[in-house]
């Protein structure tokens, strides 16, 4: 068995997760404390109440947003020194979804601990965070601060030739095109003389969001798995 | 909260909008502006985020700390803020709108035309 008292400042809620079919939300709530000597029924009482959730209900008849909202009540009440969210918000709406990013903040604000949170709402999650770890296939590809990150890549669109002459040799992740104009997503950080030179090249520069980013980053692994065939061949 | 599209950071974003309502007199001088906890639960964002945003004021000399109650408002923060805006009037605002208007090919006159005719 696992070290019980490890154990108590750790709380993982992982996507859909479930709890005993035959409890009811009550029930769930009312057995939760013995697992977390940090437990606030304060919390507790707060979400079940802005989640709506229905006490008397029994888990196994929950919706899917009403499971997740469970699930982010107990992490958030549990106070854990450690909490693992492991996209937590499977059928939540955008309404209850921002009342998640509420009390999360404002919880780590009165009481900060560590929340590890994995995402795929990038956009929407960004905000929340103070560190940024970015995994390609089980490699980490970036590791770094929310605001750094953010300034991980630029698109720049215009005129082929133009477009090349400015990015020259930095490292493209995605090119697309429209019509006779081309736009990159290029990695690294934008120069002093760049936006100079865009001006004098009629190109247009906007730094990349990292939801941007992120799936630049995914485009050019997907896009250089099938430029290699044969690596394809040998894993198959 | 998400970041701006030119990729200025939301400290920024949000130190100004503070700065913007002390201007207008929406935070009077010695009255509180909202705390960390409660600018990150409004934002959505980090804690430490908006805690860069009240330290960004405090050094730009706009709020500052009284000890266990909170960030209050400078006397004369909204002047220093009026002072210091009008300085950056003409490289935020005017320089763009005339490179603007040369784009299109307007003369100073017509460019001055339009902002009278705007004003009546």
């Amino acid at each position: 068995m696992e070290n019980a008292e490890i154990l108590q400042r750790m709380c993982f809620v992982r996507e859909d997760q479930r709890y005993n079919d035959a409890f009811s939300v009550r029930d769930i709530l009312a057995v939760a404390p013995a697992f977390y000597p940090t437990w606030s029924s304060e919390v507790a009482d707060r979400l079940t109440e802005r989640f709506r959730l229905p006490m008397r209900t029994r888990s196994k008849k929950l919706s899917r947003g009403q499971r997740s909202a469970l699930a982010i009540t107990i992490a958030l009440a549990s106070r854990a020194a450690y909490t693992f969210l492991d996209e937590p918000y499977l059928g939540l709406d955008a309404s209850s979804r921002a009342i998640f990013y509420e009390e999360l903040v404002g919880e780590y604000a009165v009481h900060p601990r560590t929340v590890i949170l994995s995402t795929h709402l990038i956009d929407e999650a960004a905000a929340l965070m103070e560190e940024v770890l970015i995994l390609d296939e089980g490699r980490i590809v970036l590791q770094t601060g929310v605001e750094e990150a953010s300034r991980g890549s630029f698109i720049v669109r215009g005129r082929e030739a133009e477009v090349r002459t400015l990015v020259a040799d930095r490292d493209i992740l995605t090119e697309r095109r429209l019509g006779g104009l081309l736009s990159v997503t290029v990695r690294g950080e934008l120069r002093e003389d760049d936006h100079e030179l865009a001006e004098e090249l009629r190109l247009s520069l906007e730094s990349a969001s990292l939801q941007d980013f992120v799936a630049a980053l995914g485009i050019h692994s997907l896009d250089r798995a099938t430029d290699r065939p044969e690596t394809l061949e040998k894993a198959s | 909260m998400s970041p701006a599209p030119d990729g200025r950071p939301i400290f920024l974003e949000i130190a100004d909008r503070i700065a913007d309502d002390i201007l207008v007199g929406l935070y009077a001088e010695e009255t509180q502006v909202p705390s960390t906890t409660e600018l990150s639960v409004h934002y959505r964002i980090n804690p430490a985020t908006a805690g860069k945003a009240l330290n960004r004021l405090v050094d730009d000399g706009i709020v500052y700390k009284r000890r266990g109650l909170g960030m209050f408002v400078v006397t004369g923060a909204p002047e220093a803020l009026r002072a210091r805006r009008r300085a950056a009037f003409t490289d935020e605002y005017v320089r763009p709108f005339l490179a603007e208007g040369a784009r299109l090919g307007l003369t100073l006159e017509e460019i001055l035309d339009l902002i009278r005719k705007d004003q009546r």
